[in-house]
């Protein structure tokens, strides 16, 4: 029972399908834009801390992006030769807030305290994020693909909390 | 002695050892020996603090049956309303919810899950879902629930609920809970005690240094805090000196279906008569 026309007329519709109802679609391109090209590279080799920008880190559940108040502090006069480091004059001219974007999204049953961890357990930033003092730019990729059975060899070896309710909500 | 879930070594040394226990039996019963106990093979864990068992005091002479409580709990657990059509076919959810006035009686009774020490809801999951915390709460974790809801046939109090379609919420959802994850449709969920609220006072009080004080604690849960009248106490019925473990040692201190065995963290405090 061959029928040329009706199978590729099938063809065609199983595809549409695909693409449409199935959600087959291109993988989205690396298309983050962070306000400012900010090198951590640059900042780290001037000897500062993680939590100097990133200063939720040690007391809040969430490590927080600095605001342009935080730049302001050093950049209100000119740092270096970098080209690129007068731009967070002319962005603070501009009268807006930074609007950074997170990048590291955690699942929504996922409880995760920055401060347990860098506070209580005296974990370094590096064991869980990637060593950003190469990265000279500000990232576009997440950096934390850790998954549960990570976190749970590393509760168990650190005699850390093993109850469901430590991480999940 | 505390038992590591994801310990795939324990588990496997527990087999072990349960089969040496069965061989050593049949030995006994051969040879007339007296079995003798392996030794475990479990790590004993290190001494940590001192173990909490929170605890929840109602007094039914303070409450005045305004229901705050009930919408407090709605309001902070991202509890979805039902809406006309699904509470015409009583499906709507309610962790903290009312009990009807007992006959001859005009006073309901507010009722969340009861945390029992010995739960039933625990016993019968299949998959592991529910399980009672080291602290006494008689947690459950959405991701692994199948809905089976043995659990809800299995609690006394009926404190469990089923989610029979996806949680809506009409107008804006941006003021959820980020504490709290909404549960899908398909699964069974419960009062955890606003376990968010104490995980985050206790690690609070660690990183300041500071001791979790039982003043701090009362008010925690959103149905206490709410409580117009103060009626509801939280706090760690494991510390004699707590407001919760005076208020249960109170003549007026009883318990729900004392009868089920279940013996419940949640105690209430009523004039007998």
């Amino acid at each position: 029972m061959s029928h040329p026309r009706g199978r590729i007329v099938l063809l065609i519709a199983v595809v549409a399908w695909l693409a449409g109802v199935a959600g087959v679609r291109p993988a989205p391109a690396g298309d983050t834009q962070q306000p400012l090209p900010m090198s951590h590279k640059r900042h780290i080799a001037k000897e500062m801390k993680c939590r100097a920008c990133h200063q939720g880190v040690e007391g809040e559940a969430l490590a927080s992006f600095p605001t342009l108040a935080d730049c302001m502090d050093c950049h209100k006069t000119p740092q270096g030769a970098e080209p690129a480091e007068p731009e967070v004059r002319a962005f603070a001219a501009g009268g807006q807030e930074l609007a950074w974007v997170r990048l590291n999204r955690l699942p929504g049953h996922v409880y995760f305290s920055h401060a347990a961890h860098v506070t209580l357990a005296s974990m370094k930033c590096e064991e869980c994020h990637r060593d950003m003092s190469t990265v000279d730019q500000a990232p576009t990729e997440p950096d934390v693909h850790a998954e549960m059975s990570e976190c749970v060899a590393c509760h168990r070896n650190k005699r850390a909390n093993l109850d469901c309710l430590a991480c999940h909500k | 002695m505390k038992r590591d879930p994801f310990d795939d070594d324990a588990r496997d040394s527990r087999r072990k050892l349960l089969a040496a226990l069965a061989a050593s039996a049949a030995g006994a019963m051969v040879g007339g020996v007296r079995a003798v106990a392996a030794p475990s093979a479990l790590p004993v864990p290190a001494p940590s603090e001192p173990r909490r068992k929170w605890g929840l005091v109602i007094d039914l002479d303070r409450c005045a049956r305004c229901a705050g409580c009930v919408v407090a709990c709605q309001q902070e657990n991202n509890v979805a309303p039902a809406g006309p059509k699904a509470a015409a076919r009583t499906r709507p959810i309610h962790w903290m919810d009312f009990l009807p006035p007992a006959p001859g009686s005009v006073l309901a009774t507010p009722i969340p899950c009861m945390h029992c020490e010995d739960p039933p809801c625990v016993k019968v999951c299949p998959v592991g879902a529910t399980y009672q915390s080291p602290e006494g709460i008689t947690a459950q974790i959405w991701e692994r629930c199948i809905g089976c809801r043995y659990c809800m046939v299995a609690c006394p109090y009926s404190r469990r609920y089923f989610n029979w379609s996806e949680p809506h919420w009409p107008g804006d959802s941006s003021s959820l809970n980020p504490d709290v994850a909404p549960r899908p449709r398909g699964v069974v969920e419960k009062c955890t005690l606003c376990h968010h609220r104490i995980r985050t006072a206790v690690e609070r009080a660690r990183v300041d240094e500071e001791p979790l004080t039982d003043e701090a604690l009362r008010r925690l849960p959103a149905c206490a805090q709410s409580c117009p009248t103060q009626a509801i106490t939280f706090g760690d019925l494991a510390d004699p000196e707590s407001e919760v473990a005076h208020l249960a040692a109170s003549p007026r201190a009883m318990r729900l279906l004392p009868e089920a065995g279940t013996r419940p963290k949640v105690i209430y405090l009523r004039e007998t008569k």
